[in-house]
């Protein structure tokens, strides 16, 4: 009983111009899942994802984080829970273009003043993901793949629970997307990190020990593989 | 924060650089415009306070007006004058100098003091002659009540009363007049009286309009001239705390018949000026800043416009709203204090070029004014660098503000993230 979302519902806009994009969901999501979130787009999935992470907060329904309820949880509290509980991926990497590689792995680490403590991890981290050479390099020196695989280890350097990916893949080319695929599955495999990866390449989606599928809001299917 | 905050800006080091200068030239702008109008203002109000003393007690001059004598002439009538009586009925003089000697002699708050007649004179020395305020003086007290002692440059004070018609004069009026120390001159009164003086001495004050215009004899010779034997014009008082010369005039001013005035009340149409001069310091100084802050504004929010996918992907990573408007305040923060470190030092060699630069007596100084005068107080650096600080402060505050407003979402709905 890791992640629990119930009846959620997001809407965007005042009446009566209101738009309902996430409509009374309902699912639960298990610890190490690796979970896809697909559909069309405009059909609500990267809402989902930033609901489900606390970072766009729900109309209404209840989302459980641990057990906690996260609309009772102060905005403090829900900063403190995101750096120490989660980690994300965007379709752009965002990474501080003034920072080295590794730097930007451990900014995280930084808001609490232990990335002295994570560097072995960072290191470690980049090694495993083919990164431990460009280390030292600005982000605008290496390539796209690059790139993203050190938003990847930088999402991951305080071991999360939670990895929320939104379109991990979609800037990149199919060697790239591979491989940061790879190491998706490597992280659930070896540390138990429950994925929730939003993508609408169905070839990916279906790496995914689950898919939910939403169509204009609702829950479309929600599929595990066998 | 701090360490992104200065790695942002060492990843832009023109647009840094441009900020640090613009808010050092305004530090340096308000350095240089105080050091130079103080230090000028400083030097003249010393001297002007060391020659004319901290507070003078002079006769109310007393004007005939038109029905002035009505009564000791027509007593009981109504009078219409043809022609109205306008002149003064006697000169001017303290109506009893012994009863202000006495009170001098006891109060606590006086230094020293020194009684003083004034005669208007024409100095003559064979065909060049000059007029002149010829100031009766008893030389030991007025060198106890003002500075001339030192600024005498030829001779001693004290030689005016050493027997003898003797007078001391300005530095530029007897190079005007061609004499020399020992020379002889004649004194003509404003009766044609003309009356042989021996010139003991020069003296110098630093201010043209004093030195080309003044001289000085003992009290006894200028009453003679004057034909007021015993008048006291004006008695100058230097007293142990000059801050209390404004109270203490006034305190005397209430129980006496005389015009009692403290220096900075006898001067206030140079306070006048003063005051425009630090208006004029402050808004040049203000303008130069805001030029520097605006420079600093528009450099933040450029970078917090570009910065906003940055800003979304540390919030979520925990970091809250306090940290990312500590992130860009810091910035501003920092180009304030070096940009204000910066203009101290800028602002001080500049100081230190000007008051080297000297200039001759043909702009009207004379001795201990043949440089620019400079002004070293702590507080002018101190304010200089506190506006300085402030202005990168409240440059940095409304770009801070809004990226600590900006929402996540928003921006990752924005940029298609």
């Amino acid at each position: 009983m890791s992640l629990v979302a119930k009846k959620i519902v997001k809407s965007f806009g005042q009446p009566p111009n209101v738009t309902i994009v996430l409509k009374t969901l309902s699912f639960e999501i298990k610890d190490g899942e690796f979970v896809a979130i697909t559909g069309r787009s405009g059909s609500g999935k990267s809402t989902l994802l930033y609901s489900l992470s606390t970072l766009d907060p729900l109309n209404s329904g209840t989302l459980l984080l641990e057990g906690k309820d996260t609309s009772r949880l102060s905005e403090k509290a829900l900063h403190e829970f995101r750096n120490q509980n989660m980690g994300f991926v965007f379709q752009f990497h965002y990474l501080l273009p003034e920072l080295t590689c590794e730097e930007n792995v451990l900014f995280p680490a930084r808001k609490t003043n232990q990335h002295e403590k994570f560097r072995k991890q960072a290191v470690k981290l980049m090694d495993d993901f083919e990164i431990g050479h460009i280390r030292n390099k600005l982000s605008g020196q290496i390539s796209g793949g690059e790139r993203q695989r050190v938003a990847i280890a930088r999402a991951l350097i305080m071991k999360p629970k939670y990895l929320f990916a939104d379109e991990p893949t979609g800037n990149l080319d199919s060697t790239s997307s591979e491989k940061v695929l790879k190491i998706f599955e490597q992280v659930n495999r070896t540390l138990k990190t429950t994925i929730l990866m939003v993508t609408h390449d169905q070839g990916y989606a279906n790496r995914a020990k689950r898919r939910i599928g939403l169509k204009d809001g609702n829950l479309e299917f929600d599929k595990k593989r066998s | 924060m701090l360490f992104l905050a200065f790695k942002q800006l060492m990843a832009r080091p023109l647009q840094t650089l441009l900020a640090l200068l613009a808010i050092a030239f305004g530090a340096a702008a308000f350095i240089i415009l105080s050091g130079m109008m103080l230090g000028f203002r400083e030097v003249f109000i010393q001297r002007l306070i060391n020659t004319a003393a901290h507070i003078s007690i002079k006769a109310e001059e007393k004007t005939v007006e038109e029905h002035s004598l009505d009564s000791a002439f027509f007593p009981d009538k109504l009078v219409k004058w043809l022609v109205p009586p306008v002149s003064h009925d006697e000169p001017p003089h303290i109506e009893y100098p012994q009863g202000w000697f006495d009170k001098l002699d006891t109060d606590e708050a006086v230094e020293a003091y020194a009684p003083q007649l004034v005669a208007q004179v024409l100095l003559s020395r064979g065909k060049l002659s000059r007029t002149i305020a010829l100031i009766g003086v008893e030389p030991e007290k007025q060198i106890r009540a003002t500075d001339v002692q030192s600024d005498m440059t030829v001779g001693n004070f004290l030689d005016i009363g050493k027997g003898g018609f003797q007078v001391i004069i300005g530095e530029s009026l007897a190079q005007k007049l061609g004499v020399r120390q020992n020379d002889n001159l004649n004194i003509v009164d404003t009766k044609g009286e003309v009356r042989p003086a021996k010139v003991a001495g020069f003296f110098s004050t630093g201010m043209v309009q004093i030195d080309d215009v003044t001289g000085y004899a003992p009290i006894h010779y200028v009453q003679e001239v004057n034909q007021t034997p015993g008048q006291v014009s004006q008695i100058i008082v230097k007293l142990k705390d000059i801050t209390r010369a404004k109270t203490v005039a006034d305190n005397w001013a209430a129980l006496s018949r005389e015009k009692v005035q403290s220096w900075d009340e006898a001067n206030a149409n140079f306070f006048a000026v003063f005051t425009m001069q630090d208006m004029i310091r402050y808004i040049l100084s203000a303008v130069v800043l805001m030029i520097a802050a605006f420079v600093i504004f528009i450099v933040l929010n450029m970078i917090v416009m570009q910065k906003r996918g940055e800003i979304a992907i540390l919030r979520s990573m925990g970091y809250e709203a306090g940290d990312i408007i500590r992130l860009f305040l810091s910035q501003g923060i920092f180009l304030g204090f070096f940009g204000g470190l910066l203009g101290l030092g800028l602002g001080t060699l500049v100081c230190l070029y000007v008051q080297s630069i000297k200039f001759g007596q043909g702009m009207g100084m004379s001795r201990g004014m043949d440089h620019m005068l400079i002004a070293w107080h702590t507080y002018i650096y101190v304010t200089a660098f506190l506006l300085a600080f402030f202005s990168g402060l409240a440059a940095g505050f409304w770009p801070a503000y809004r990226a600590g407003r900006m929402h996540p979402i928003d921006i990752l709905r924005s940029e298609g993230g």
